[in-house]
């Protein structure tokens, strides 16, 4: 009994915390989707309107599934550029390990912004990539299109997002116990065998927590697009901050948000069944 | 060439060489220090020994998870220094078991045989022929978390012996089993390993298991082997006082070589007394000093009746110790030098009864004690 007291004193803090700032504002959201408007007496009129407009009109789905592959598309390659980084850190940097993990992870501590608008100034028709495509003479006059695009947000996402890729990667790679390894090869694996039949495998628990890591924040990201995308590369998060600063709209704005939510929920329910990640946790 | 299965020739292994090569002559830090050993195909081989005196290291460096520093390795006749873990003729059932987590029991026995690209069926055939060895089948399915440690034990063992290599390394493979799963495995190995004719290098600190186990075992101290013999010469004729020390319980006097004669050789003890007996081959000079040994069990006790024999001793009883199937005394011979005897606890009626402070006599078989290198 004694220890249940002591369960409730130390977890109160915690619980208060989330219940306060994350269940309460989120029963708001839900509350907010079904009011005719955000202020004076259409704030008090309770309707299923904004459902009709959100699901009438096809755009926003459309441009949620956009803002989802793209999302996606920045996930699996920070990924794939993460994890050999990961796999080096993990296996070969030995007394270096340290120090590289630093320079993986001190471009984060710059803000965010200003890493955001330094793409800008690469990817500009005036930029750097441009500078050195026509020194190179790959180009003869500055191609526009690198910046205010999709594949300008995805870049720069890759970049924001990347060390916090590698780290859950990181951690599961050397979590892997070495003389799994060592076993691997004492039966004959080749290095390659090795790395598919064990190592890999054993790290997709890393590799699914750092899908999730990047693919939920990038999912809402609207900054990114807003200084990056122009309107090709609009996403999501723009239509939701545009609904609640701009039009002043708070109800769509929340379902758009709740709408957000409830697809990576969705999402996240059938990436656990594809993977039943119970298999790879071990006992 | 091929006579032997396993050979170590001068073989030396010493860590962290290549962060100071200038120090890499220091001897001290070896771990495996010049040994010599060679192993017969179908022998169960034993490197015995306390924890750091580089058994462990050996079997990795046959295994090909450690490089020599010198030496060479030879596997079935041929050099294995430069050849990589996966294209050595052997396989290793690690102290952890290592099994594969992600991969059910029949997959973990299958790997070695996939990565080989051994086909479909025949891979089925010798992954359920290997389970029903190690009576494992109706686990086939399981994952290594779902087993207990000595199914778990078992899982590793098949895995192993799938790939039918030409020596099977051991690395305490019971160690962490209890008592009584360990001694129904040691007898399991030994019958596996007899039915497969298979070469077995195992690796224990456990002295009884090696001696239960093996048919020769390597004692093996700070990097070097110190003796290999049968189990029975290591405990019957140990060669130096840490072999007597570390297998089995050993009485140990200090005396020096007082006359050699015709094949005899007396040893003066502290005090006036003498003892004769065969010198078992060792080169011996008059005035040198020497180790003698002899096991608890090979003295007897008896009352003092007057009478002094040549190879006896006289003492005090100091300790009695009651142990089921023998009782442990230990008899004091003068200050600072004890004698520890155990005598069976045979027939009741038949027993002589001794008490703590009786004045006694210790006598012994003369071939029975082993005379040390220093």
């Amino acid at each position: 009994m004694r220890q249940r007291r002591w369960l409730i004193v130390l977890m109160s803090p915690l619980a208060l915390w989330l219940g306060l700032l994350f269940l309460a504002p989120l029963a708001t959201m839900v509350v907010f989707t079904f009011r005719a408007g955000s202020f004076g007496p259409e704030h008090d009129v309770f309707t299923l309107e904004n459902y009709r407009t959100f699901f009438g009109n096809p755009t926003y789905s459309r441009l949620l599934l956009s803002s989802a592959w793209i999302s996606f598309v920045a996930s699996v390659l920070s990924i794939l550029l993460a994890y050999p980084v990961a796999y080096y850190l993990a296996f070969q940097a030995g007394a270096h390990r340290l120090t590289l993990l630093l320079v993986i992870i001190v471009p984060a501590w710059i803000s965010f912004l200003l890493r955001v608008f330094a793409w800008k100034l690469i990817l500009g028709s005036g930029g750097l990539l441009n500078i050195v495509l026509m020194a190179a003479g790959l180009v003869d006059e500055p191609a526009p299109i690198l910046l205010y695009s999709r594949s300008a947000v995805i870049v720069a996402l890759v970049y924001s997002y990347m060390p916090f890729v590698a780290l859950p990667i990181f951690v599961a790679l050397q979590r892997i116990d070495r003389s799994l390894i060592e076993a691997a090869s004492d039966l004959g694996g080749t290095g390659w065998q090795t790395f598919r039949d064990v190592i890999l495998p054993l790290s997709m628990p890393g590799v699914a927590a750092a899908f999730f890591l990047i693919f939920i924040p990038t999912l809402g990201e609207y900054v990114t697009p807003l200084l990056l995308g122009g309107t090709e590369g609009l996403m999501f998060g723009n239509v939701i901050q545009s609904q609640f600063a701009r039009a002043l709209n708070w109800p769509l704005g929340s379902l758009m948000s709740l709408a957000v939510l409830l697809f990576t929920l969705a999402l996240l329910a059938v990436f656990v069944r594809l993977v039943r990640l119970e298999d790879w946790v071990q006992a | 060439m091929g006579e032997f299965a396993v050979q170590l020739q001068r073989v030396t292994k010493v860590y962290g060489e290549s962060r100071r090569p200038a120090q890499a002559a220091g001897i001290q830090s070896a771990a495996v220090n010049a040994i010599d050993l060679s192993v017969t195909p179908g022998e169960f081989f034993t490197l015995l020994g306390p924890s750091g005196c580089g058994k462990t290291t050996t079997l990795r460096l046959i295994a090909g998870f450690e490089q020599a520093t010198a030496g060479d390795i030879l596997i079935q006749g041929k050099r294995m220094n430069d050849v990589p873990p996966h294209l050595r003729p052997v396989n290793t059932v690690f102290q952890n078991y290592a099994l594969f987590p992600h991969l059910t029991v029949a997959q973990n026995v299958g790997f070695g045989l996939k990565v080989k690209h051994v086909g479909a069926p025949e891979r089925e055939r010798r992954v359920a022929e290997a389970l029903e060895m190690v009576r494992l089948s109706e686990l086939a399915q399981r994952k290594p978390s779902q087993l207990s440690g000595g199914q778990q034990q078992r899982v590793a063992l098949a895995r192993a012996i799938v790939n039918r290599p030409a020596v099977l390394l051991l690395d305490e493979p019971l160690g962490a089993l209890d008592l009584k799963l360990r001694k129904a495995m040691q007898l399991e190995l030994k019958h596996l390993q007899a039915q497969l004719g298979m070469t077995f290098i195992y690796v224990t600190h456990d002295q009884e298991e090696a001696l239960i186990m093996s048919d020769r075992i390597a004692v093996m101290n700070q990097g070097e082997v110190l003796q290999i013999d049968t189990p029975a010469n290591i405990y019957e004729r140990p060669a130096t006082r840490f072999v007597a020390d570390f297998i089995g319980e050993s009485n140990f006097l200090q005396g020096a070589v007082d006359d050699i004669d015709e094949g005899r050789v007396v040893v003066k003890l502290p005090g006036t007394l003498r003892l004769s007996f065969a010198p078992n081959g060792h080169a011996l000079h008059k005035g040198q000093d020497v180790t003698l040994a002899i096991r608890p069990e090979k003295l007897g006790l008896a009352h003092r009746n007057g009478s002094e024999t040549p190879n006896s001793l006289t003492g005090v009883v100091r300790n009695i110790a009651y142990l089921g199937t023998d009782t442990r005394y230990t008899v004091e011979l003068w200050p600072d030098a004890a004698l520890v005897v155990r005598m069976q606890n045979v027939h009741g009626a038949n027993r002589p009864a001794f008490a703590v402070g009786d004045p006694i006599r210790i006598e012994w078989a003369p071939d029975d004690i082993q005379l040390l290198q220093q």
